[in-house]
């Protein structure tokens, strides 16, 4: 059994996913990967020091990974990425209440409009204005959606 | 009246948020989304009331199904996430159940001003 450790970057592909997913931008990654011969057992990404966990990607973001060389614990390689998700996932929520066209387009809408703000106005006021109309757009959704399903 | 009460099913009138939607649907015209109805209403509510995206939405549903609103699916956009747009229309029903809408609330108007009640 082959065991290995490896530092590694990852490629623009995967850094472009992983920063839509986690909603984390302008920041510089970097991380390790445990190996066991040609499995990864173990995964976890660094940002500025602080661990970023989102075990949830990690079967698709695997298949970006860029092995740089094993073992070179010090050497850490960064990438820079421009943030362009936002901070959580609402289909999940409207995915429930509403048909799923009807959910793609509010999703979509809020997605848009997230990106205009956060180009005006900064990302954390763009983050705050995407979690507020989530959970006020909820309430009259779920409403209206307890009053069909009656 | 007793006509006017008669010639409106219940499901015909349109309350205040309805009246904001298909006004906005009127003002933003061919590009009407979901979004630019928000903006819209936003701007009409003058912040005098929290609009949010979702009660924009089951509204336009509930409009949708009185017959006032027609929506249609565009295609999808790489700025939204991959995500379809769903448009929305005034339709000629819709037009003429505002226009009622709003000759009520003139006439109440009208009719306060008479009095000196909106100084």
């Amino acid at each position: 059994v082959n065991r290995s450790r490896s530092h590694f970057t990852l490629n623009p592909k995967a850094a472009l996913e992983l920063s839509s997913w986690v909603g984390l931008s302008d920041r510089h990654f970097w991380g390790w990967a445990k190996q066991r011969n040609e499995d990864i057992t173990d995964f976890r990404v660094y940002e500025r020091g602080r661990y970023l966990d989102f075990g949830f990607v990690r079967a698709r973001t695997f298949k970006h990974l860029d092995w740089i060389s094993p073992s070179d614990l010090g050497r850490v390689m960064s990438i820079r990425i421009d943030r362009t998700a936002p901070p959580l996932k609402a289909e999940f929520l409207f995915h429930i209440f509403m048909t799923p066209q009807n959910c793609d387009a509010i999703v979509g809408d809020l997605e848009e409009r997230y990106k205009l703000i956060s180009k005006k106005f900064g990302h954390r006021r763009a983050d705050f204005w995407y979690c507020t109309q989530t959970f006020l757009s909820l309430e009259p959704i779920v409403w209206a959606w307890t009053r069909r399903s009656r | 009246l007793f006509h006017t009460v008669e010639v409106m099913a219940k499901g015909e009138y349109l309350g205040e948020f309805e009246q904001l939607i298909l006004t906005a649907l009127l003002i933003v015209g061919t590009d009407a989304y979901g979004m630019t109805v928000h903006e819209q209403v936003e701007k009409l509510a003058a912040g005098l009331r929290a609009v949010s995206l979702g009660s924009v939405y089951t509204t336009l549903d509930r409009l949708e199904q009185k017959g006032y609103v027609r929506s249609w699916f565009g295609g999808a956009r790489e700025e939204r996430g991959g995500r379809s747009k769903r448009y929305f229309e005034i339709t000629g029903a819709g037009e003429s159940a505002l226009k009622n809408a709003l000759r009520v609330a003139d006439n109440m108007v009208a009719g306060l001003r008479e009095i000196g009640g909106l100084a």
